[in-house]
């Protein structure tokens, strides 16, 4: 592996795109007129492939850098086809203008602009089926630009969905649980995926799924809230969602800087190769922990706040009469709960299996501690995810003004807080306080009672078996076995086995090879479609250049002819008409 | 209004300026452009929070209108 700063030809052009993506990615918050705005969203799809292909050597880079680079442009498709639906009826290009033409026009239109436009920041955030380009790109980018990618980048399509839930008047009901079935599916499916990863970055990336249907079905509670007219329920369900994205920009990133911390260290993020990290990386280790406690949704750090702003709005819709809202509000208060219990389950296997035990390979003589100047900016991730654990109440304050905007009024957000989350969140941080402090005093009185014996060390014992190796430990793959057995139906798992003979038998091989359904239906069986359709028309690629001078004639005459072919179809149909 | 022209010049004095950089200069560099546009956006975003909306207008064309950029 040649190191970040060894490989001086792509340093230019990365640290020149590093500073244009940020430069784009903010302009794209601020901008109010939908032409700006492309422009800087198309400056965010570009650059981002630009610093995904870094290390360019590599083909499957490559292949993940075009793959985004596809499905970035298929989100401008649908953003510009909302933008110019607008504009053409409007003659303005200004954001005011959606909000003037959607109330303008029947709810079911106003519904038709909003999804191009959902549909359109879907792809970026990475809402399930629009996700598939997330598991590719993460893993081939540098691990400080995966960082961002989770932690900004997908952002940017949650935030343009709820700007455009500010700006396209519509039935919010329905675009709720539209968002929420949609981010159930994701948070679900995301969570699933990961759980079955061999390679950290794309079990982290799967995880960024989970996080956006988590995300999701805070939005999505929120526009049910503001539709059926519970402010409660919209303020919870919106401080939720954002708080969420905030948490997670926090612990993705920093479990992301960590996994490149791994990677820079041992050279593969095959977790089956890795083990025993924490003995040689006790900084890196510690920092992973905490951020994979965060993200797991438990206190006292940042997750399980904003975990529990959503769930506190699922129990305040809980109360609601109709059977309707009582199923969703059921399933989803499930799901949920389905969503944070797998997340706990993987990042024990993923902290487990990569810190915890002994190395599963031989790992690098130089495989050791990063430099502190490199922890540095991760400790500050840190802070943050224990202080908003341990300060709550003064973060959810913050989002009373964004909250405002999507339920109406500024003060609202107090009454509807003090109602439920605030009174609640109280106690949380309180008993977040104990905890930390109990963890702690454990910690000290442990060193203080351990510093009077003396600790001497030696190989763990066999139970009398001599050859043992550190193949013989659990596995990742064997870990979560029971869990592969059960979701089976929904998960796609290549097996290769190479059956074991003879009496003395030479050397068995086992691999298992995890594969997305979705990406298998949505775009592999398509593509594969395309090509056997495609493959028919060979014969015209036959190499000579009078055939090639034929066809570009016929494309001239092609052109030429349509507009005369329409003409005199449109004149035909006005005599058809007249008749 | 000069924060917000800053900070639209900030990439392209990086354009400018990283390549004629070495290795360790092109890290500090990009570090540097990126520490100013955040302070400059945080400046914005932190006064959008304590309830101050900031709206500012870049001239554009006939076909597009003016550019408005706005944090609330």
């Amino acid at each position: 592996m040649k190191a970040y700063r060894q490989q001086r030809n792509n340093l230019t052009l990365h640290s020149i795109t590093f500073v244009v993506q940020h430069a784009a990615m903010i302009s794209v918050c601020v901008i109010q007129n939908s032409f700006a705005f492309l422009i800087a969203w198309e400056m965010i799809a570009l650059t981002s492939f630009l610093v995904i292909i870094f290390e360019h050597e590599h083909i499957a880079t490559i292949k993940a850098g075009i793959n985004y680079l596809i499905q970035a442009h298929f989100s401008i498709l649908f953003l510009m086809i909302g933008f110019i639906w607008v504009a053409s009826k409007t003659g303005s290009y200004d954001f005011e203008a959606i909000t003037s033409y959607s109330a303008s026009i029947p709810v079911s239109a106003s519904f038709m602009l909003f999804m191009f436009f959902f549909i359109g920041f879907a792809i970026k955030a990475g809402f399930v089926p629009f996700h598939t380009w997330l598991p590719y790109a993460h893993p081939a980018a540098p691990s400080h630009v995966s960082g961002i990618m989770s932690g900004v980048i997908i952002k940017i399509g949650i935030f343009g969905i709820l700007r455009m839930l500010l700006l396209v008047k519509t039935d919010f009901t329905s675009v709720g649980y539209l968002i929420l079935i949609v981010s159930l599916i994701s948070g679900l499916y995301g969570v699933m995926l990961a759980i079955i990863q061999h390679n950290l970055k794309k079990l982290l990336a799967y995880h960024s799924i989970e996080n956006i249907g988590i995300i999701g079905i805070g939005i999505g509670i929120g526009c049910i809230g503001t539709g059926t007219g519970n402010q409660v329920l919209a303020a919870l369900g919106f401080a939720g969602a954002l708080l969420h994205t905030l948490n997670h920009a926090l612990f993705k990133s920093l479990l992301f800087y960590t996994a490149g911390n791994v990677y820079q260290a041992t050279h593969t993020m095959d977790i089956e190769k890795l083990g025993g990290l924490i003995k040689r990386m006790p900084q890196t280790a510690v920092l992973f922990l905490i951020a994979a406690i965060a993200i797991s949704g438990i206190p006292p750090f940042n997750g399980f706040v904003s975990e529990f702003i959503i769930y506190t709005g699922l129990y305040n819709w809980l109360s609601d009469a109709s059977l309707l809202s009582l199923l969703a509000a059921i399933f989803s208060t499930m799901g949920l709960a389905l969503i944070g219990g797998l997340a706990m389950m993987c990042f024990t296997k993923a902290f487990g299996v990569v810190f915890l035990g002994t190395a599963r390979c031989e790992l690098p003589s130089s495989c050791k501690e990063v430099p502190f100047l490199q922890l540095f900016p991760m400790y500050i991730l840190a802070v943050f995810i224990v202080l908003i654990g341990l300060f709550p109440v003064s973060f959810i304050s913050l989002l009373s003004q964004p909250v405002s905007l999507f339920i109406g009024t500024g003060s609202l957000m107090f009454n509807a807080s003090q109602l439920n989350a605030l009174n609640a969140i109280q106690p949380v941080s309180w008993a977040s306080w104990i905890l930390i402090l109990l963890v702690i005093s454990i910690f000290l009185v442990r060193r203080f009672v351990m510093s009077r014996h003396k600790i001497s060390t030696g190989p763990t014992w066999g139970c009398g078996y001599v050859a043992s190796t550190p193949k013989i430990q659990y596995t990742a793959s064997s870990f979560v076995r029971t869990y592969s057995k059960l979701f089976a139906p929904f998960l796609l798992i290549g097996k290769h086995e190479e059956e074991i003979h003879g009496i003395i038998p030479s050397e068995g091989k086992y691999h298992t090879h995890p594969y997305d359904e979705v990406e298998k239906w949505l775009i592999d069986s398509p593509l594969k479609l395309n090509k056997s359709f495609m493959g028919r028309f060979l014969f015209l690629n036959n190499g000579k250049l009078q055939f090639y001078i034929l066809y570009g004639v016929l494309f001239i005459l092609a052109v030429l002819s349509i507009p005369l072919i329409y003409q005199n179809i449109y004149s035909f149909i006005g005599f058809l008409k007249q008749l | 209004m000069n924060l917000v022209i800053a900070f639209i010049l900030v990439p392209f004095a990086g354009m400018l300026l990283i390549p004629f950089l070495k290795v360790n200069g092109k890290g500090i560099a990009a570090f540097v452009l990126l520490a100013i546009n955040a302070l400059i956006s945080s400046y914005f975003a932190i006064q959008s929070l304590l309830g101050d909306a900031i709206v500012f207008t870049l001239p554009g064309s006939f076909i597009t209108g003016d550019f408005t950029a706005c944090f609330t």
